[in-house]
């Protein structure tokens, strides 16, 4: 029997009551009932989110054995250290597999743990293409795997500078006064950082490939290119091949909610325009502007670097904004906000969706939503123009090259 | 630009009479690609579209020569070819122009057999993979058994033939059990609508959750009236589990769009029906759907909740009606008397949240209540509920409260003092507190605090002074809640204020936000922050400060905050932040304490992007130039030269000023719309010695312009001074009379060696009628006589009608590209 269906047999729940918190300490869970995870991906970012409640580690995973090694002193148990995630993925004492590589492995191996029966905790950005993120999307769900993508402001934290959670954004914006349709504007002047810094090297040089690392499989379906440093570890996310720069990094953070505050969750806007420089097809650069349209007229506008108008709203509607720290610009709205609801509750952990498998927060439909827009962002970037989207086909219209960008080719033998 | 082009063309047409045409079309490939080359990458769509127009006019020819340039990976720079030919790429894949993106794809079909580097072919298959159709595949599918090129190729016949992901094919027996068992599900369903309910229906049977939860999930896609009235009508014969299940998902599908108004009536009354079974799981889930259900049946079946004896059902219910529209408060206030403690508590929280002044009488009803959890809810309730009538409920409430309720029913005069004029309310707290009793007059100075006026705070600073004891306490808690910066300068006395020790540390807290406001400008905020800086103790306190001063762009801020880079850790991090948050955002900031301390910032800083940090601070430490203005040497000034520019303003100058400007002392152009626009020294001259620097970027074109008429041709309305990396791969072709120093059109400059790009140049031009003489680092280039050149025609053959203007304006002439002028001065001749 699998430990997950020994929980779900032992009563899940109730299991969960036979020994009190109040003897193991505040915030504590008895051993037996964690559930187990194992990390694929231990550089910075799987090793900086290892430590959330309510879970043992069991299993790393790295093709940088420099990487493994420190992924296996994240914990004092001794855990199985793996070099291809498929052993992970495949490995018995494992129930989440929490997917912490660069985005140009997130499609295949969320795909793979679902097909293996697993639930899956995945890194920001979901995927790096819209076709990649819909075989994720239908594979969790053709499986019946939980999926938590692993950005939490649109149920959690104080949401950058709005200097609140989004909860009572939501409120405000769903009371519907400050009318419709609604502004949402993104940017360094609102309390949001692009991080430019996240830019790719032209020209780099071929290097020889360090002796720990596999780069063969660190590219896995991605094109085969000379190896050079600044392609790999911290510095990877400035080109195309294996995330969106800046956008790719903190895309799903800043937009998801948005997404969420607008209850645009099964949607996608219908057309993004961009403002930026030309991009090189390798190296990812930085840009002014980013809009995004929705069918109704909403709108979600991004603005890079130092770039947009200091004293734009966060949200602007007919008949009212919000400003960065939550000051909103309607005569006494906070006793007017009074007589309407609060925002429905959300499932906020995972270790409850898995358990009783309600949909997590942020899930892989949503969470799918929301990488969209970044990756629609990051199609009009590199092709430079505007382009036409189909949130229902989730295609691009009339746009062969774009739409190319939507599902791309994987490097042999990889395959989603 | 333009003036690379038409001397091209008239080197071609030299010796004949010919006129010559100004249409961009007859540039030749040659002139087009390197003007392309220059351009890029485009700073804008405008000028892309532009390039990439005038690149595809070449067909070809142009894409043959692009890949002809580039070279392999570490010997040189691809970067602005791979610009033009991937921007020429996406540029054809526009629709509408099916005949260019065809041309472009056989010209990378031929350039591919061309070229013999694999990064350089690999590049060329990845272009054809984005715009390639079927006249590609023979060519792609002749490269799929080359044992390097095979799997671009291979890539890039699966996008063409629009097969990129191919459908996976998975055997059920590669997978783990339960994973085959719902794809044999998923594959069993998708038939019709009716097949997919029996399975469904068969499949909520199992015993295992995620069966039917993927069950449930696989039959969305096919959901209608009829499935959720069949799955509703069989509720019953599941068990809790399966039911919770199907609640869980009717409440998840009346999210999807349009499907709300079909869900809600056949989900509701189940829900309703299934709300009290003592399953929480099935209880939560049933209140679910009643939430997206919602109306008056939804909030009278979660308020009979309100009155369960089970915690965590009213838990469940409060949660539910607190997300329900409607008035849920009247629906729940006549539970208030019957209903448990958890029950009343929930009850009044709702009542509060609702802000329901009509079911004010409920909450002061349970003020007295014998449950303390209940009776602080109460308390705390009030101030939502409470107006203008309870205001004499409310004084005498305050004096005869408990104190753990005090603050609650300050709150609530507070908030009935918001129906009166802003100017009414000190006076109206007023006359209630001189006319309570000497001992309990403090418990209004929270409420006197709250009217702003600043007679209030008067009181309050001078209460302050002269009580003790509660009553200081008191004061000192309505001076930190002060709204505004009114109140800094007593916070910060307080603070320093040895008998006052007690109220250091909320003091000095309050001190710092007040001071960190960003309505006040950044030099108001640092001086106060600064003052903090100088009393505070803990490291924290520090911390908090720096991370104020990192937002006032303030110069002494920084130099101030880099008193700390060898404090403690936490202060020093805080420290090194705000020292380089200030220094790159203020590029006018230069000198030697400023590049001390960023060195030291960069020794120093330590969080997971310190990295990138340091390249930036090495960035702006390269490029910090410190300026000492520009002065004349001796010499110069005895010979009478005059300071155009010296890297401090731009006074003497006019033209476009967005475009030129300042930057570490020098005038920098940065292109903004088409090619930069032109700068003019402000006034006229004939005859003179002008002498600048300037530095290039790659492929860098521009020129001085003298004698010139402003916003004309200075070339043909003056002359022009070529200024140009003419050794830059883009300028191959050129001609001897496009060098750099020509008089453009007129005498061509002797060739020579410019300095790399980012290093200066210095430049002599002499203008002495009809005698021009440029010299180059010391080295004379030009040394000509203009009417002698012009004799018989110029060598271009074209008119030009302001080459002997006997005056005119000077300046600098953009053509797109950066570069950099510094140093500029200039004697005039007689």
């Amino acid at each position: 029997m699998k430990r997950r269906d020994f929980l779900k047999t032992a009563g899940g729940a109730l299991a969960l009551t036979i020994i009190p918190r109040s003897v193991l300490g505040k915030g504590m869970i008895a051993p037996s009932d964690q559930l187990t995870k194992g990390i694929i991906g231990t550089g910075g970012m799987g090793r900086g989110h290892v430590r959330y409640a309510g879970t043992r580690l069991v299993a790393v995973c790295d093709v940088d054995t420099r990487h493994l090694e420190l992924g296996k002193k994240l914990t004092t148990d001794t855990i199985a250290a793996y070099h291809d995630f498929r052993d992970l993925i495949h490995d018995a004492n494992v129930d989440i597999v929490h997917i912490a590589t660069p985005p140009h492995w997130h499609g295949i191996m969320s795909v793979e743990a679902a097909k293996a029966g697993k639930d899956i905790w995945c890194e920001k950005p979901m995927t790096r293409t819209i076709g990649e993120g819909k075989r994720v999307m239908e594979a969790v769900k053709q499986y019946g795997s939980k999926f938590r993508l692993n950005t939490w402001f649109r149920f959690s934290d104080t949401f950058y500078g709005l200097g609140t959670p989004v909860k009572p954004l939501k409120k405000l914006v769903k009371s519907g006064m400050l009318g419709w349709p609604l502004k949402v504007t993104i940017s360094k002047h609102t309390g949001f950082d692009w991080k430019f810094y996240w830019v790719g090297k032209e020209d780099l040089a071929p290097e020889p490939v360090p002796r720990e690392l596999d780069y063969d499989m660190w590219l896995g379906p991605a094109p085969w290119r000379p190896y050079n440093a600044h392609r790999t570890h911290q510095t990877f996310r400035g080109y195309w091949d294996y995330d969106g720069g800046g956008l790719g990094d903190m895309g799903q953070h800043y937009i998801d909610p948005v997404q969420y505050l607008l209850g645009k969750d099964n949607t996608s806007p219908v057309r993004v325009e961009i403002d930026a420089p030309q991009q090189h097809s390798d190296a990812i650069g930085t840009w002014r502007s980013i809009t995004y349209t929705y069918d109704d007229g909403c709108q979600i506008v991004l603005w890079g670097g130092d770039f947009g108008d200091p004293d734009t709203p966060y949200i602007s509607g007919p008949n009212g904004n919000v400003y960065q720290n939550f000051v909103c610009d309607i005569p006494d709205w906070q006793n007017k906000l009074a007589e309407y609801p609060e925002p429905e509750e959300q499932v906020t952990d995972f270790l409850e969706s898995v358990r009783t498998r309600k949909d997590f927060a942020l899930n892989e439909q949503n969470g799918f939503r929301s990488a969209t827009i970044v990756n629609m962002g990051v199609a009009a970037l590199r092709l430079g123009r505007t382009l036409n989207f189909d949130p229902v086909k989730l295609e691009f219209i009339g746009d062969d090259a774009a739409n190319r960008l939507i599902d791309q080719p994987m490097r042999e033998p990889w395959k989603i | 630009m333009r003036k690379i082009t038409y001397l091209l063309l008239c080197v071609l047409l030299l010796g004949s009479a010919t006129a010559v045409a100004q249409a961009p079309e007859s540039r030749t490939t040659t002139t087009i690609v390197a003007d392309v080359l220059a351009q890029m990458p485009a700073p804008d769509s405008e000028l892309f579209n532009e390039q990439m127009s005038a690149l595809a006019s070449t067909g070809e020819a142009g894409v043959l020569q692009l890949v002809g340039m580039m070279v392999p990976a570490g010997q040189g720079s691809n970067a602005r070819v791979e610009y033009a030919l991937s921007g020429l790429s996406h540029w054809v894949s526009v629709e509408g122009r099916e005949a260019r993106r065809l041309e472009v794809s056989n010209a990378y079909i031929k350039a591919l057999d061309r070229a013999s580097d694999r990064e350089v072919r690999a590049f060329v298959i990845r272009e054809l993979q984005l715009i390639g159709g079927d006249e590609a595949v023979a060519p792609l599918t002749a490269l799929l058994s080359d044992e390097s090129l095979g799997e671009p190729a291979r890539a890039a016949l699966a996008a063409i033939s629009g097969n990129a992901l191919p459908a996976p094919s998975i055997a059920s027996d590669e997978l783990a059990p339960d994973a085959a068992l719902t794809l044999r599900l998923y594959k069993k369903m998708p038939a019709n609508p009716a097949k997919v309910t029996k399975e469904l229906l068969k499949a909520l049977k199992s015993d295992d959750r995620r069966y039917r939860f993927a069950a449930l999930d696989i039959a969305s896609d096919h959901a209608d009236a009829s499935m959720y009235s069949t799955l509703v009508g069989s509720l019953a014969k599941f068990g809790p589990e399966a039911q919770a299940d199907v609640l869980n998902w009717l409440s998840q599908e009346s999210d999807l769009p349009g499907r709300r108004e079909v869900v809600a009536p056949i989900a509701g009354p189940a829900a309703a029906q299934l709300l009290i079974t003592g399953d929480a799981d099935l209880t939560s889930a049933a209140a679910g759907v009643l939430v997206k259900t919602g109306g008056n049946e939804a909030i009278s079946a979660l308020t009979a909740l309100i009155g369960n004896a089970d915690p965590q059902t009213v838990r469940i219910a409060a949660i539910a009606l607190a997300s329900t529209a409607g008035d849920v408060a009247s629906a729940v206030a006549p539970l208030v008397a019957t209903a448990g403690d958890a029950g009343k508590i929930a009850a009044l929280n709702l009542i509060a949240g609702r802000k329901s002044v009509k079911n004010s009488a409920t909450v002061f009803g349970q003020l007295s209540s014998a449950a303390p959890e209940v009776q602080t809810a109460a308390y705390a309730a009030l101030k939502d509920v409470v107006s203008a009538a309870d205001v004499d409920r409310l004084y005498p409430l305050l004096e005869s409260a408990a104190p753990a309720h005090q603050a609650s029913v300050q709150q609530a005069i507070t908030a009935t003092l918001r129906s009166l004029p802003a100017a009414d309310q000190y006076a109206a707290v007023l006359s209630r507190m001189n006319a309570a009793a000497p001992a309990k007059q403090y418990l209004y100075y929270p409420v006197l605090a709250s009217t702003g006026d600043r007679k209030a705070l008067a009181i309050i600073t001078e209460r302050f002074d002269s009580e003790s004891g509660a009553a200081k306490d008191a004061a000192f808690d309505a001076l930190a809640s002060w709204n505004g910066i009114a109140t800094a300068d007593k916070l910060l006395a307080i603070a320093k204020d040895p008998t006052s020790a007690a109220y250091f540390d909320r003091a000095i807290a309050r001190y710092t936000a007040l001071a960190s406001n960003p309505s006040l400008d950044g030099e108001s905020r640092r001086s106060r922050l600064v003052d903090g800086l100088d009393v505070a103790r803990t490291d924290a306190q520090k911390r908090v400060i720096l991370r104020g001063i990192a937002t006032t762009g303030s110069y002494p801020g920084m130099i101030r905050a880099g008193e700390y880079l060898d404090a403690t850790r936490a202060v020093q991090q805080a420290a090194a932040n705000a020292v380089m948050t200030i220094a790159l955002g203020n590029p006018q900031f230069t000198g030697e304490p400023v590049r001390v301390l960023l060195e030291k910032v960069i020794t120093v800083i330590d969080n997971p992007d310190a990295d990138y940090q340091r390249q930036a601070l090495r960035k702006h430490l390269a490029e910090m130039v410190d300026v000492e203005p520009f002065v004349l040497s001796d010499e110069e000034r005895k010979e009478g030269f005059t300071v155009l520019f010296d890297g401090t303003n731009m006074d003497s100058w006019t033209g476009n000023l967005t475009d030129y400007r300042i930057q570490s002392g020098t005038i920098a152009l940065y292109p903004s719309r088409s090619f930069g626009g032109n700068l003019y020294v402000a006034k006229e001259y004939g005859n003179f010695i002008f002498r600048f620097e300037f530095q290039l970027t790659d492929g860098a074109n521009n020129g001085v312009g003298i004698r010139t008429e402003k916003d004309k041709d200075a070339a043909y309305h003056g002359m022009e001074i070529q200024i140009l990396d003419h050794d830059d791969p883009a300028y191959r072709n050129i001609t001897p009379l496009q060098v750099h120093g020509s008089v453009y059109g007129v005498i061509g400059a002797k060739r020579a060696v410019l300095k790399p790009a980012g290093e200066w140049n210095v430049e002599e031009i002499v203008a002495d009628g009809d005698h021009i003489k440029v010299t180059l680092n010391g080295e004379v280039i030009l040394d000509g006589n203009i009417r002698e050149a012009a004799r018989g025609g110029t060598a271009d053959g074209r008119e030009h009608p302001g080459l002997f203007n006997k005056r005119g304006y000077i300046g600098f002439l953009g053509h797109g590209s950066q570069l950099k002028f510094r140093n500029i001065r200039i004697k005039e001749l007689p």
